[in-house]
């Protein structure tokens, strides 16, 4: 408010006197230029006699010097653009619930839950197990550097074969090698077969595509089918899971096993038996023990029990053994020899 | 909202809390309530009454967590201030300012907005104002 205009006489002699208390309210006016001509000369006057007042006057000019060097404090971008973000749903959350007015410890403790629910979640979702697994596994795992492929020639082929053959061929008991492949029957007694599937070898294997007949006229693929026998699993090597098959162990007790050896190798001939394995059938294991190891049509297997039950006394058991005979053909061990007395 | 706006809103906190974490607070929440205001144009300046007014409402909501004459807050580029210049006696006036002294200051002689608008902006007569703002500079030349 300025007085210029009034004309009001504060005192007697015309003089707009000042005390020291009304000085020190007046001074931040006089520093801004609020006060009228009288009020400022009558200051004026009160500072050059009033040391306290003119204390006061510094005071505030320091106060005002001081305030204009801080207005030239800078802000950092970041800062500034952390403040003029946009809202968040948390921060609106956190603002609705009050949350910097929660009391410290209560805080804590929420904080402390929130980490251990998360830890615990880790624990409990993260499949470890697998984890762990590989961690061990690629440890010990082998560095591939190259890998080559071997193409399957004639002759790997051939390799192949023999090797497949000489795998699963029958191997005698007590001689300690194993024999050559094992015959089935209606297979050549040369070079016998080993599966059934390779004893029909005019049938179409399941696992070949038909061959789609080509835009010009050619003759169409005759298709034939197995005639005999279905490949089984074994003979394939697909099944779904390994066959298990089964082996016939029997011991003949006889009297005078010399002379009823040879008669039970005639009988097991008779009955469409072959030899299986290396040895000779009746091979004289030892003295006086024969030893017959020999396949046999399934149907003639009651009929050769008969037979040996005559010849002595027959004890004979079933077990099971990993190779597996085609159907129908059943594969016996069978001992003869001299009975205790 | 201009940067010249955003400054003046961070400075008034600053100086008022001297501590980080409610400068940020605080000024987002007045940049938020000046905001909701102006939906014409948000790039526009904001009126210096407002902004007293807005500041004032939120500082009244904060100022019982400030720890008066505490600093919290870490050097670097987030805050400059110029050569030469301490926080010292601030700090000082801080602790002693009252409630009417220490925001009007900051208003008037740090972020320049005319005694008139204060008045304005607080409601109080022009010269309740100066006579605030004498005794709040009174206060702080003691210190400096």
């Amino acid at each position: 408010m300025r007085f210029e205009s009034a004309e009001v006489k504060l005192s007697k002699k015309g003089a707009r006197q000042l005390t020291p208390f009304f000085g020190r309210e007046l001074a931040y006016d006089y520093l801004n230029d609020h006060l009228d001509s009288e009020r400022r000369e009558a200051f004026e006057k009160l500072v050059q006699s009033q040391p306290e007042v003119r204390e006061e006057l510094d005071r505030i000019r320091a106060g005002l010097e001081y305030a204009r060097s801080l207005a030239g404090t800078e802000i950092g971008e970041e800062l500034l653009a952390e403040i003029n973000e946009p809202e968040t749903y948390l921060s609106v959350l956190l603002k609705k619930m009050n949350f910097d007015l929660w009391p410290q410890g209560v805080k804590w403790a929420l904080e402390a839950t929130v980490v251990l629910s998360f830890f615990l979640l880790a624990l409990i979702v993260v499949p470890w197990g697998p984890i762990l697994q590989w961690g061990m596994n690629s440890a010990n795992e082998a560095l591939v550097l190259a890998e080559i492929s071997r193409k399957q020639g004639p002759e790997t082929a051939r390799l192949a074969d023999v090797e497949k053959s000489e795998r699963g061929a029958f191997e005698d008991e007590g001689t300690g090698q194993a024999a050559k492949p094992a015959t089935t029957p209606g297979a050549a007694p040369t070079q016998p077969p080993t599966t059934v599937a390779e004893a029909v070898p005019a049938a179409p294997t399941p696992a070949a595509p038909p061959v789609k007949p080509a835009a010009t006229p050619t003759p169409k693929p005759i298709e034939t089918k197995a005639p005999v026998v279905e490949p089984t699993e074994v003979a394939s090597g697909k099944g779904k899971k390994p066959a298990e098959g089964s082996l016939y162990r029997g011991r003949l007790a006889v009297t005078n096993s010399p002379v009823i050896g040879p008669k039970v190798r005639d009988q097991i001939l008779a009955l469409g038996g072959r030899k299986a394995g290396e040895v000779e059938l009746g091979w004289e294991r030892s003295a006086g023990v024969y030893y017959f190891h020999f396949t046999i049509p399934e149907a003639r297997y009651d009929e050769l029990q008969r037979l040996f039950q005559e010849s002595g006394e027959l004890r004979i058991s079933n077990e099971k053994h990993p190779r597996v005979m085609p159907d129908g053909i059943i594969r016996l061990i069978v001992t003869v020899e001299e009975a205790r007395k | 909202m201009t940067d010249s706006s955003l400054r003046s809103i961070s400075l008034f906190f600053f100086f008022a809390a001297l501590e980080e974490r409610l400068v940020v607070t605080a000024s987002q929440q007045a940049v938020r309530s000046l905001r909701q205001g102006t939906s014409a144009q948000p790039t526009a300046e904001v009126d210096s009454v407002r902004l007293v007014r807005v500041t004032a409402e939120i500082w009244e909501e904060i100022r019982h967590q400030v720890n008066r004459g505490s600093l919290h807050f870490l050097p670097g580029p987030n805050w400059t201030f110029p050569k030469q210049v301490s926080l010292g006696p601030w700090r000082e006036f801080h602790k002693h300012a009252t409630e009417d002294e220490l925001p009007i200051l900051i208003w008037c002689k740090i972020l320049g907005i005319h005694e008139r608008d204060v008045a304005q902006g607080m409601n109080l007569p022009e010269g309740t104002v100066r006579h605030r703002l004498g005794r709040a500079l009174r206060k702080l030349g003691g210190m400096a």
